[in-house]
């Protein structure tokens, strides 16, 4: 039975630590690509090698590097928590994770056209959601963009 | 001791798949202490190359092939620059005794950072200050210079190029070093602006009493500004000597046409150019690189080049109308 | 040049997937999407290079013949989902009439915006009776067009903008001349490497809804083998090869495509 028992939660991790992996496995790749192509845009810029020159650790230089390359990422990740709320669709199929996801298919199994409408409906209005917030946060992390500034 | 920086026979360039591009090519200067030298030329002609091997900043494709540059500082330290890493060179003699003030200078600020952190990194860095202590000298620095002093407090988008130009050169003087380099400081600026920069940089010359080496291919701040000057053309030091002598007596036939080049207040006379263009420096011709635009050529400039020789006091030039 | 060994790597292999997909067909010595033409549920040996399935299926001429059919059905979804793409996007980039730019814009940006797995799973179920690979082919084309769309709008809104424009306009260059002579060369570039991208994802994508069953199962595709070794709990029962080898065989594909549309991409980057 669902409860806030310490066995509850480890049984709930547990389950769902494989389809998390095959998830995370995957999405890993095309973070590392952006990351490295990122990264390697931000360590030919200007200011990087006015940091090398006077002589900043290379700690220092790591650290501006990746602040740098860290921004566009945040978008990217703001946008993917907005997914959510898409449910995996395939990976709970495969899995039988009784998720979202495993709910959707079952909707459009059983032609519940209302559940199907609710689903989608409830993951758009959460990925604008997202997309809103990033929009107020990231004039927080990014000086650059500061309305008026 | 009165010389700053000894360079010797350097030879560096671009290290690029399949070729390798000769940008600066035998190159031989003594800097002194206590003046202000221009390095002039036209673009690609290797001024910024020779600061960056001068500075010890030597990061691939650039190499340096051969040549040796020492620094000696005002307290009898000699630094062998040349063979010195970048790591090494960060712990002993960048930015205390030499520092460089890099072309486009105007983008080089972290735009995520304010400008005061630039400065108290740099305290932390080389003196190991604590942050609040560091942002009380970075404030009193800022006032010594006369630069108001919410510069600090902003990003360096929100000031005006000429403002950030001045806060780079402030920078660089952070430690008084003893050589500053500054590749192309106004160039990017405004008439206005650009003698602001200079004056910024030479009033802090006099006081500090440092050597100022100022790569410019604008000839009028060489003539203004320097007190020697060396001329480059293709990776080759064609004539050195001091400013004056090289605007009232130019030897090569470069500066020669280079100075008649410059207006003059009252001549009205048309102004003639040098057909042509430098060489590849892809592929350097055997002899002087000069030769296809010399009004003046001899059949051995094609094929041996000339060697730098002293024609009068502190005047030397590379070129074969003086051997003989 | 060093970079030719990635090159000549990737191509190698793409041929052999190739001839693996549209020569070998022709010389199968039965037709592999009979049930029971050779003996049931055997490991891959020197006989049957690639094991049989449950149901009586060579695996090896069978993952051949679906090989064919999964590139066929991604070429054509490309194909059909590029000249959608091409002509709204071009269309949108390159108008003056601000209304015809606005509503194509947002049509545009509204499909890239639709969650397209669940939709695609919807029409799909619907049809399921009707599906074969041309329809499956047309349906994923529904979707496919947004994204690329979205970038030919950009890249002629770029085009459209550069210096080089006004130059040849003031100069008295037609526009319809200064499209064909100017931006098409451009743009064909560009669409040829969106190609070998739109070819990847239409294969990925009908592998997942065919995991799901509803894809075209008469007619043989990788996914379709996917799905009918998991119905006949193939790991479970230790038919490995079953499921092993249209993966492996999808991954090798999926990856060739991928190099393949990267090479490309630096050959049109590098000017």
């Amino acid at each position: 039975m669902p409860s806030l028992s310490v066995s509850y939660i480890l049984e709930v991790l547990t389950r769902l630590s494989v389809p998390a992996l095959s998830i995370i496995l995957v999405s890993l790749a095309s973070w590392f690509l952006s990351m490295k192509a990122l990264a390697l845009s931000v360590k030919g810029e200007d200011f990087v090698s006015y940091a090398i020159i006077r002589g900043l650790s290379r700690k220092v230089v790591t650290k501006y590097v990746m602040r740098h390359s860290l921004l566009p990422q945040i978008t990217s990740l703001a946008l993917s928590l907005g997914y959510i709320f898409n449910g995996a669709l395939v990976t709970e199929y495969i899995f039988a994770y009784p998720g979202l996801g495993r709910l959707l298919y079952q909707a459009i199994t059983n032609a519940d056209y209302n559940l199907m409408l609710g689903i989608l409906s409830y993951s758009i209005i959460g990925v604008a959601l997202a997309a809103f917030v990033l929009d107020l946060v990231y004039p927080l992390i990014d000086p650059r963009i500061r309305y008026g500034g | 001791m009165d010389l700053v920086l000894k360079g010797l026979n350097i030879k560096g360039g671009y290290e690029l798949p399949e070729l390798y591009v000769d940008a600066v090519s035998d190159v031989s200067l003594e800097l002194h202490r206590n003046e202000v030298f221009g390095i002039a030329g036209e673009s690609g002609c290797g001024k910024s190359t020779l600061i960056k091997i001068l500075y010890g900043y030597v990061e691939p494709p650039l190499t340096l092939k051969n040549g040796s540059v020492e620094l000696y500082t005002n307290d009898g330290n000699t630094f062998n620059i040349s063979s010195l890493s970048p790591d090494e060179l960060r712990k002993t003699a960048w930015w205390r005794h030499v520092s460089y003030i890099p072309q486009n200078a105007m983008n080089v600020l972290n735009p995520t950072t304010r400008v005061r952190n630039h400065f108290t990194e740099m305290y932390t860095a080389y003196m190991g200050l604590e942050k609040s202590e560091a942002f009380g000298r970075a404030q009193k620095y800022i006032e010594s210079f006369g630069l108001p002093n919410d510069v600090l407090a902003a990003f360096p988008h929100q000031l005006s190029g000429g403002m950030r130009q001045r806060v780079v050169i402030a920078i660089s003087l952070l430690l008084e070093p003893n050589l500053v380099l500054a590749d192309e400081p106004s160039s990017a600026l405004d008439v206005i602006n650009q003698r602001a920069a200079l004056m910024f940089l030479k009033n802090a010359q006099k006081m500090l009493g440092n050597t100022l080496v100022l790569v410019s291919h604008d000839m009028g701040i060489q003539g203004i500004l320097t007190d020697r000057m060396a001329l480059m053309y293709a990776g080759k030091l064609i004539e050195v000597g001091e400013t004056q002598a090289i605007f009232d007596n130019s030897l090569h036939p470069y500066t020669k046409a280079l100075v008649k080049s410059l207006p003059r207040l009252g001549d009205k006379a048309d102004r003639e150019g040098l057909k042509g263009q430098p060489p590849d420096l892809r592929q350097p011709p055997p002899g002087c690189r000069f030769y296809p635009r010399c009004p003046h050529s001899r059949p051995i400039c094609q094929k041996e080049e000339p060697k730098i020789l002293e024609i009068e006091r502190d005047h030397h030039v590379s070129c074969w109308l003086y051997v003989s | 040049m060093k970079a030719s060994n990635p090159l000549k790597a990737t191509i190698g292999v793409l041929i052999v997937l190739l001839t693996f997909a549209f020569i070998l067909p022709h010389f199968a010595p039965y037709d592999p999407r009979r049930w029971a033409t050779v003996p049931r549920d055997q490991p891959p040996l020197i006989a049957y290079p690639f094991g049989t399935t449950t149901v009586g299926q060579d695996l090896f001429w069978l993952s051949s013949y679906a090989l064919r059919n999964s590139i066929t059905l991604g070429v054509l979804t490309a194909f059909v989902s590029i000249s959608i793409a091409f002509l709204l996007g071009a269309i949108a980039g390159f108008t003056r009439s601000s209304i015809l730019r606005y509503t194509l814009t947002l049509f545009i940006d509204s499909f890239c915006l639709i969650p397209g797995l669940p939709v695609l799973i919807v029409l799909a179920y619907s049809w399921r009776k009707y599906l074969s690979p041309v329809l499956i082919a047309l349906i994923l084309s529904i979707f496919g067009w947004a994204w690329p769309s979205r970038q030919v709008r950009s890249l002629m809104l770029s085009l459209r903008e550069r210096p080089f424009t006004y130059t040849a306009l003031l100069s008295g260059f037609g526009m319809i001349r200064m499209f064909f002579h100017e931006y098409l060369p451009y743009i064909v570039k560009w669409l040829a490497v969106s190609f070998l991208g739109l070819l990847n994802w239409a294969i990925g994508m009908e592998t997942t809804i065919a995991v799901f069953g509803l894809s075209s199962l008469e007619e043989a595709t990788i996914g379709s083998i996917i799905y009918w070794a998991m119905q006949y709990q193939a790991i479970l029962r230790g038919i490995w090869w079953w499921l092993l080898i249209p993966i492996l065989i999808l991954v090798l594909l999926i990856m060739t495509l991928y190099e393949l549309s990267k090479i490309a991409g630096e050959l049109i980057g590098a000017r």
